[in-house]
């Protein structure tokens, strides 16, 4: 359940740390993104000496949440926080390691 | 105000027990501030017992509280310590079971699982042939089961533009629709990037920056490499 002002850790090399979320993509007025979605995200912590800045807006998909993920199979995934790997206009991500 | 009233009808003893109807509707008001001062009502109440009723709420809301651990250092308590599982545990699971405690039910015996392997093996290899006609280059097959809990091999192709890339997809749906039956999951729109799941064989299909930027042959270099039978393109064209 993650929406604007939600701090996401971030689960990739791309040299991000920290992001806040911005905005949900897809249906207007959505109000939680959930994992897979992707958000619209401002670094707010950057590792020094990357690509990425502190303050920048980017795209992320989201793949850890505090909130459990129900599966139809009725298998329940719950993470100990949130997380996000960076992604480009295409989807691709911009670091090369997810960690 | 109703503090005080309450106050003093506590305080008062056996008398106004009929004005207690009478007061029935400041009840809950009445029961919300009793609440902060529950704890010296609660005293008092063997000796009102005609009270109960207005302590009782106050006194559940008491009773609820959580017990705290608060343990020096080297206080051995047994209920926390088996938080950390002993050597003597897992010995004496050891000996009472044998060597294995836990098996998966779901696990095929090994013969099963060679045969499953060798049919995603075919499978991978007529993608990867599929590929090559298309003029994909560099095509690697990598066995990764023993890496990656999630599939068995990869198929990693570049291909020069996206129309290509896009060639290569359509292609490799078409043949594993018509001959294993397979629909893959993954990028249905062409992508510098793009993934085709197909379940036991994941195949990856790269523009050449992407190859190199993202270099997967560096992450699954434990895994071992599937000669192919025919004959692979160089990777760069002039």
């Amino acid at each position: 359940m993650i929406q604007s002002q939600t701090h996401l850790n971030v689960a990739d090399n791309s040299g991000a740390r920290e992001l806040m979320c911005i905005r949900i993509i897809g249906t207007s007025n959505r109000r939680y993104a959930h994992i897979g979605d992707v958000i619209v995200a401002v670094i707010k912590e950057a590792a020094p000496n990357s690509p990425l800045e502190r303050s920048e807006v980017i795209r992320a998909v989201i793949v850890r949440t505090c909130k459990e993920l129900k599966r139809d199979n009725g298998m329940i995934i719950r993470y100990d926080d949130n997380a996000a790997v960076v992604i480009d206009q295409e989807g691709n991500p911009k670091g090369t390691r997810i960690l | 105000m109703a503090a005080s009233t309450s106050l003093f009808i506590a305080g008062a003893g056996n008398h106004y027990s009929g004005e207690f109807q009478l007061l029935g509707c400041f009840e809950p008001r009445l029961s919300r501030r009793h609440r902060i001062q529950s704890g010296w009502l609660w005293l008092n109440e063997h000796q009102l017992p005609q009270y109960n009723w207005l302590c009782r709420i106050p006194r559940a809301i008491k009773l609820k509280l959580k017990p705290s651990f608060a343990l020096r250092k080297d206080s051995d308590d047994n209920l926390l310590s088996n938080v950390e599982d002993t050597d003597e545990m897992f010995d004496d699971l050891f000996n009472k079971y044998g060597k294995v405690v836990f098996r998966r039910n779901d696990q095929k015996p090994p013969s099963a699982e060679v045969d499953d392997d060798a049919e995603s093996l075919s499978f991978a290899v007529a993608m990867a042939k599929v590929a090559s006609e298309v003029k994909a280059a560099d095509i690697r097959v990598l066995f990764v089961k023993p890496l990656v809990y999630w599939t068995r091999f990869f198929i990693i192709a570049t291909a020069f533009s996206r129309p290509q890339i896009d060639a290569i997809a359509s292609k490799m749906r078409d043949f594993a629709e018509k001959k294993y039956g397979k629909v893959p999951t993954g990028d249905t729109k062409p992508n510098s990037w793009t993934l085709l799941d197909f379940g036991d064989v994941v195949i990856h299909v790269f523009l050449p920056q992407q190859r190199a930027f993202y270099n997967l042959e560096e992450f699954y270099g434990n895994a071992t490499p599937i000669e192919l039978p025919f004959e692979n393109q160089p990777p760069f064209h002039s």
